[in-house]
């Protein structure tokens, strides 16, 4: 049976869409309702599900970026309300999107492309690529709020300030988020209550790598990647000791030049 | 050369009347001059004699730019030398005789010209001064019609960005987005009979209508702008459910007080558009209204995630409000959007001052 996810960040648009996917596809299990772009991406890694339909405006991650993170390994529907910005380059690109409030018709048109492609997954990689391309250009144009640069921590009565500059690595714990650091006194780690899935999405892309759903490191720490066996590869980091594990979807960045 | 009205008008006729006129006196007086000249050559010459006159005329009305003192100066001498050369030619039975008397030919030339000096001066000086005089007032004249083209194009151009403004803000109001979104929230509700329809769907028909209504007036009292605020709050609340909170504080001095029409909306849902539908957990928009000293003063506040780094540019909602105030206000009015100094988020702050005491 087929899994989806689906996410918008208003609950009456996401209950209409749950009902009129339930009757455009019955056999379509939706394994997770999203409130918002980094709950989406982080339920995207847990079940990774074949179909994810998107609200485009969402907090945290918008729904374009969301997609551009799945990177063409599920099926991407999006659904925006007319007058959106990014309609005129979804209808040039062929991508699938419903508007708001969603039509059977129309939805029940995305969703028979969704499965013609999951049928015939060699025409569904030549179309991912040139969405992933879209998507690129489609959120280089997001306003983006400027990186986060301090944490603060409370250790017993004290707050500690760690510069995000200065951290090696974030890991999600159960209920907060380990920060690894190393600073001119040493190493340290605190622990801070933002779930992992929010700092994701303040942190510069282009420093922090994520490589499983509960870590993301400052990729100048890493040393290199070794591949375990088929499915399981680790990071070693400089000077360190402490493996990280690289999840399925992330293995790919490590590939060797 | 475009055609002239004056010229070519009904005011113009005495002109041409006095030319043909003229044109036929000249005739008869060259005709009936003690010379040789038939009638048709006398008409011939008193024709080129006016062609030239009209020409001259016609150059100095149309083109009085043309006529600057060096270039009169020039013509002037030029006209001077060629109506010597007239004279001595219409002097020859005299050059002729005073030949035949003995004296030399220069000299004789130089009698004839002296006796016609006072004539050739008095020709000249006499043109040059009307055309000077004529140019200078033309000049003036176009300079002045230039002017009155110039101001009435500015005022077309005022006037229509105006109208431009009105339209884009009653597009910007009720932005299909928003519409649309409200319109799926409403559609849900109405099909699974959910309680929150029915107040959704009256608070937007208010807005809707009210929005209508606002676009016929130019200006509007915050007093009748916040009854429209409260409408979108309204509709964003039950949207985004606890993810928006809202207060407006309103002194009451500050009911009366003229605005744009649509400009504190603009400013409002671009707190909840930028400043709180981009944060996880939502936020608080605020709008204070007071007035200081001489100085009204509205802040629209938000607490989410403030303005982006770098230069920020205005959007069209914004970039039109101020338009709209500069028409209204001029220099008293002036619209900040700024960083929030008591925490994060973003602050919009309106001010308008007093016209008898700028401060």
């Amino acid at each position: 049976m087929p899994t989806a996810l689906i996410a918008d960040d208003e609950e009456a648009p996401r209950a209409q869409l749950l009902l009129a996917l339930r009757a455009a596809w019955p056999e379509l299990d939706v394994v997770a309702s999203c409130v918002n772009g980094v709950d989406a991406w982080d339920a995207y890694l847990e079940h990774e599900p074949q179909v994810c339909v998107l609200d485009v405006r969402m907090p945290g991650l918008t729904g374009i970026q969301v997609a551009q993170r799945i990177n063409g390994r599920a099926q991407i529907v999006f659904v925006t309300a007319y007058g959106d910005h990014a309609l005129a380059a979804f209808d040039a690109g062929a991508v699938d999107y419903v508007l708001k409030p969603v039509d059977a018709a129309r939805l029940s048109q995305a969703l028979e492309r969704v499965k013609a492609r999951l049928a015939a997954p060699a025409v569904a990689t030549a179309t991912a690529s040139d969405l992933q391309q879209l998507l690129n250009q489609l959120a280089g144009q997001v306003r983006k709020p400027a990186p986060l640069e301090v944490l603060q921590a409370g250790v017993g009565k004290e707050v500690r300030l760690v510069r995000v500059d200065d951290v090696v690595y974030f890991e999600s714990d159960t209920r907060y988020t380990r920060v690894v650091y190393t600073d001119a006194d040493g190493d340290g780690e605190v622990l801070i209550r933002t779930p992992l899935k929010e700092l994701l999405a303040q942190l510069d892309p282009t420093r922090f790598w994520q490589v499983h759903r509960s870590v993301i490191v400052a990729h100048r720490h890493i040393a290199s990647a070794l591949r375990i066996d088929e499915g399981n590869m680790v990071l070693t980091l400089r000077g360190r000791a402490e493996r990280l594990p690289v999840s399925r979807h992330f293995q790919g960045q490590f590939k060797g030049q | 050369m475009e055609r002239d009205a004056f010229i070519f008008g009904a005011r113009g006729a005495g002109l041409w009347i006095g030319t043909v006129c003229g044109l036929a006196g000249t005739t008869y007086g060259i005709a009936a001059a003690p010379s040789r000249v038939t009638p048709w050559l006398a008409f011939v010459i008193a024709a080129l004699l006016f062609a030239g006159i009209w020409k001259l005329g016609l150059s100095v009305w149309l083109r009085p730019e043309r006529f600057t003192a060096r270039r009169l100066w020039r013509g002037g001498l030029l006209m001077m030398l060629a109506t010597y050369v007239g004279a001595l030619a219409s002097f020859s039975r005299d050059l002729g005789a005073l030949m035949a008397s003995g004296s030399p030919w220069y000299e004789a030339a130089l009698q004839v010209a002296w006796r016609a000096t006072p004539l050739q001066l008095m020709l000249g000086v006499a043109g040059l001064v009307l055309v000077s005089l004529i140019s200078a007032a033309r000049h003036e004249y176009l300079q002045r019609a230039l002017k009155q083209v110039h101001a009435e194009r500015e005022r077309d151009a005022v006037a229509r960005q105006l109208t431009e403004a009105r339209l884009t803000l009653l597009q910007a109001q009720i932005q299909p987005h928003f519409l649309f979104n409200t319109l799926a929230a409403l559609q849900h509700w109405v099909d699974v009979g959910d309680a929150r329809a029915a107040p959704l769907l009256r608070s937007l028909t208010s807005f809707l209508r009210g929005s209508t209504e606002l676009m016929l007036k130019p200006e509007v009292t915050l007093a009748e702008e916040c009854a429209m605020v409260a409408h979108y709050l309204a509709i964003m609340q039950t949207r985004l459910g606890d993810r928006l909170r809202w207060r407006v504080d309103m002194a009451p001095e500050c009911a009366t007080q003229l605005l744009p029409s649509g400009l504190v909306i603009t400013l409002v849902e671009n707190a909840v558009e930028h400043g709180i539908e981009p944060q996880l957990r939502g936020g608080e928009v605020r709008l204070v209204a007071r007035i200081e000293g001489a100085t009204f003063e509205l802040r629209v506040l938000d607490d989410g995630a403030g303005l982006p780094p770098g230069d920020v540019r205005d959007g069209v909602g914004l970039a039109n409000s101020r338009e709209r105030l500069r028409h209204q206000f001029g220099a008293r009015a002036e619209l900040q959007l700024s960083p929030r100094d008591d925490g994060p988020g973003a602050q919009a702050c309106l001010r308008v001052h007093a016209p008898d005491r700028p401060s």
